[in-house]
């Protein structure tokens, strides 16, 4: 079975590089936010925008649904954390306490927690209700360049800058275990597989990297695309549990799409003009988001298929 | 998850140090949900608050009850809990709508409620001079009185629930002729569920255990327990063990497996516990996670908890609080936490005290007892082309497939996340 793809929409309406791209839990809505200071979000069925918050005072570098696909939380260069109420189109929350920029966002499972990194190298966590910090961890030696919350919600992952993938107890924020790569590369995104039984970290030596972090081993390692400048997102995409693959953008402007298991690269999507540097897998339907840097600025909406005739 | 990154032997501690104050709430009675992220506290005034544990912040009020809490129960997806009080009545609360859904009015105060494990259409009522109650709740609303349902039974032998019957008609009698004189039955009685609902056991004050079936309320099985009469009942959350507090002052520590052998035996206890220096009486108890210990509350003004290993029988450890009484217990049963309610109604949080771990913070790194002198190997630190080159990650390795998809059982939960657990709504800069 080949995996074949379209482009479904361009989104070209942000005036400076789209940061990131993610579907709303419920897949009903993407939301993009950019160096622009605005967070923008599409109808993903008419591929129209819906609307556009404003409120950051700096550019946004990253954000995170609720589970409920409400609420956006957005991490942004003017060292907030916003929060926005996508029913009533409005900041709802705006927590500071970061000493500089803010660089990731992550709701966990329940919604009543959020966790942020920034490159003051800490994390801080956030009680969502009333918006108190409940801890900051001084996590890493560099900038903390994405954090998410297991499946369950006890672990908090973070990779950073420095080299280094850490797991944090979400309790009590110990430190439970450090992965990093003998050459040391700056760990530019990582994420946890949709099961939270490992790990996707990317590092600037234009490798991704699949841990078991329980036995601190590295199961797959995926490369062939250009990543040693940015903080590139990479996804999983599972059309069906036997038919898995790994999404990353990349510096030579296109899409890597490989295979879970085997690590051939699957697809090169091609149509963006800039570096592709955010990448976003729907929830229920086999689709992508991806977001590209300057001058390209636009948002691109992909299909994916298993093509059986080839 | 986060118990399988942490130190297998460190994971199982009990609680240390008081580590924080839930503000904004008090209360006398506690219940943990299933999965230990919301903690039901009934209060003085008959106020029922839910507290998120992940942020130690009351989330939910339930207002209803007119009089002092004494018994709350989660469902088993913790979308209901019940509640009783001394107010007579005994209320289902619907979370997600944040509403009371019913409302019983017993004839006498409801000392503790139960919902079947498995099946939240059942619960076990147990009432103060009366039997206790199982109590079909399905399709019930609004307000009304036990008397009038058709679906209760009364939980007891054919015998025992004639004479009651008997009883509340001399009762009614009596009262008609002299005003004010109620008969006083002799036995009040603390009914469990057991076997995952399929049988209820019911112990009885004087010290008789009786086990009967589920469907059909017959008595199976009749045991009899050392120690003069019967004060409290505690069971373990999975009930593979029960602890009694008795009158004479001890609390024995039971197992199931003693309740399966042959009727009309005195049953032996485990453990039994007592307060040797000071002679106090248990105010409250609970086990551990996995039944390792029991934590016990002595009655007085101390705010103190006995930790007890079951095994052997010895004190573990002793925790001491603020100037004030103790009034009940609750373990988390996914953290090695537990909460305790002072005299006062304010609630305290117990926790491990957390030391950072330093070697989880690099790979290379090992905790060391001494200092080792250490020797470098011949080319240890050499520089190939500049750079240190990384261990050849061997491709062979990464042919094995990964499944990244099923979902993996963590031997530390009851059972796997099945994603149908209640979850509060999503509240921004809520006030509560």
């Amino acid at each position: 079975m080949k995996l074949a793809n379209c482009c479904l929409y361009t989104l070209s309406q942000h005036d400076r590089a789209v940061s990131c791209v993610k579907f709303s839990c419920d897949g009903s809505r993407l939301a993009s936010c950019s160096a622009d200071k605005t967070v923008k979000l599409w109808d993903v069925s008419t591929g129209k925008l819906v609307q556009t918050l404003c409120g950051h005072t700096q550019g946004i570098s990253d954000l995170s649904w609720s589970r409920d696909s409400r609420y956006v939380a957005t991490a942004s260069d003017d060292k907030t954390v916003g929060v926005w109420d996508t029913h009533q189109c409005q900041q709802v929350a705006k927590w500071t306490g970061h000493k500089s920029f803010v660089f990731c966002v992550s709701f966990n499972p329940r919604c009543n927690l959020l966790a942020s990194g920034s490159t003051d190298e800490t994390i801080r966590i956030w009680d969502v209700r009333t918006g108190r910090t409940l801890k900051v961890i001084p996590a890493h030696s560099n900038v903390v360049t994405a954090v998410e919350f297991s499946k369950d919600g006890t672990v908090i992952v973070s990779s950073s800058y420095d080299g280094s993938c850490r797991f944090w107890d979400t309790a009590s924020g110990m430190c439970l275990k450090t992965l990093v790569v003998d050459s040391h590369p700056a760990t530019s995104h990582v994420r946890f597989s949709p099961n939270s039984r490992y790990i996707l970290a990317s590092t600037l030596d234009s490798k991704i990297r699949l841990w078991d972090f329980f036995s601190s081993r590295i199961c797959k390692t995926y490369a062939g695309h250009v990543n040693q400048f940015h903080a590139i997102y990479s996804c999983f995409v599972v059309m069906d549990p036997t038919h898995c693959y790994v999404v990353s953008g990349s510096e030579d402007k296109n899409i890597y799409v490989w295979d879970l298991q085997s690590r051939q690269v699957e697809q090169q999507l091609q149509g963006h003009t800039s570096a592709v540097i955010s990448v976003s897998a729907h929830p229920k339907e086999p689709l992508l988001a991806s977001s590209a840097l300057d001058p390209d600025c636009s948002v691109k909406v992909w299909r994916l298929k298993n093509d059986t005739s080839i | 998850m986060n118990k399988l990154l942490l130190n297998p032997f460190e994971s199982q501690t009990v609680p240390e140090v008081m580590t924080e104050r839930i503000s904004e709430c008090y209360g006398n009675c506690l219940a943990f949900n299933r999965t230990g992220n919301l903690l039901a506290v009934g209060s003085f005034y008959g106020i029922v608050v839910i507290v998120d544990f992940d942020t130690y912040g009351p989330v939910v009020q339930l207002q209803g009850h007119e009089e002092v809490i004494l018994s709350l129960c989660w469902s088993f997806n913790s979308f209901s809990v019940l509640s009783c009080g001394k107010d007579r009545t005994v209320r289902l609360w619907y979370l997600p709508d944040q509403k009371e859904l019913l409302c019983l009015r017993t004839p006498s105060v409801p000392c503790h409620v139960e919902f079947h494990p498995k099946n939240t259409e059942y619960c076990i009522i147990d009432l103060s001079q009366h039997l206790s109650l199982l109590v079909n709740i399905q399709g019930l609303q609004g307000d009304m009185s036990v008397d009038e349902l058709t679906s209760v039974v009364k939980i007891g032998a054919p015998k025992e629930v004639e004479d009651e019957e008997r009883k509340l008609k001399d009762s009614l009698d009596d009262s008609r002729k002299q005003m004010g004189t109620v008969s006083k039955s002799p036995q009040e009685h603390f009914c469990f569920f057991a076997k995952d609902g399929e049988e209820i056991v019911r112990f009885d004050t004087s010290g008789t255990i009786t086990c009967f079936s589920f469907e059909g309320l017959q008595p199976l099985r009749v045991y009899s327990l050392p120690g003069k009469g019967i004060r409290q009942v505690v069971m373990e959350r999975r009930r593979n063990m029960f602890a009694v507090i008795s009158h004479d002052r001890y609390i024995r520590v039971f197992s199931f497996a003693s309740l399966l052998g042959d009727s009309d035996k005195p049953v032996t206890p485990v453990a039994q516990f007592t307060d040797i220096v000071g002679r106090s009486q248990w105010s409250c108890a609970c086990f551990s996670g996995h039944y390792e210990y029991l934590l016990c509350g002595l009655k007085g003004s101390e705010h103190k908890i006995l930790v007890w290993r079951i095994e052997d029988g010895q004190l573990e450890k002793t925790l001491e609080g603020p100037k004030e009484s103790i009034l009940d217990l609750a373990w988390n049963p996914r953290r090695n936490t537990i909460v305790s309610c002072g005299g006062s109604g304010s609630l305290y949080v117990w926790t491990k005290d957390y030391t950072e771990n330093w070697s989880a913070f690099a790979p290379e790194f090992t905790e060391l007892e001494e200092n080792e002198e250490y020797v470098e190997r011949e080319d240890e630190f050499d520089f190939i082309d500049g750079i240190l080159k990384d261990k050849a990650e061997s491709s062979d390795d990464e042919k094995q497939p990964v499944d990244i998809v099923s979902s993996f059982t963590d031997a530390y939960s009851d059972s796997p996340c099945d994603g149908n657990e209640f979850c509060m709504s999503v509240i921004i800069n809520g006030k509560f």
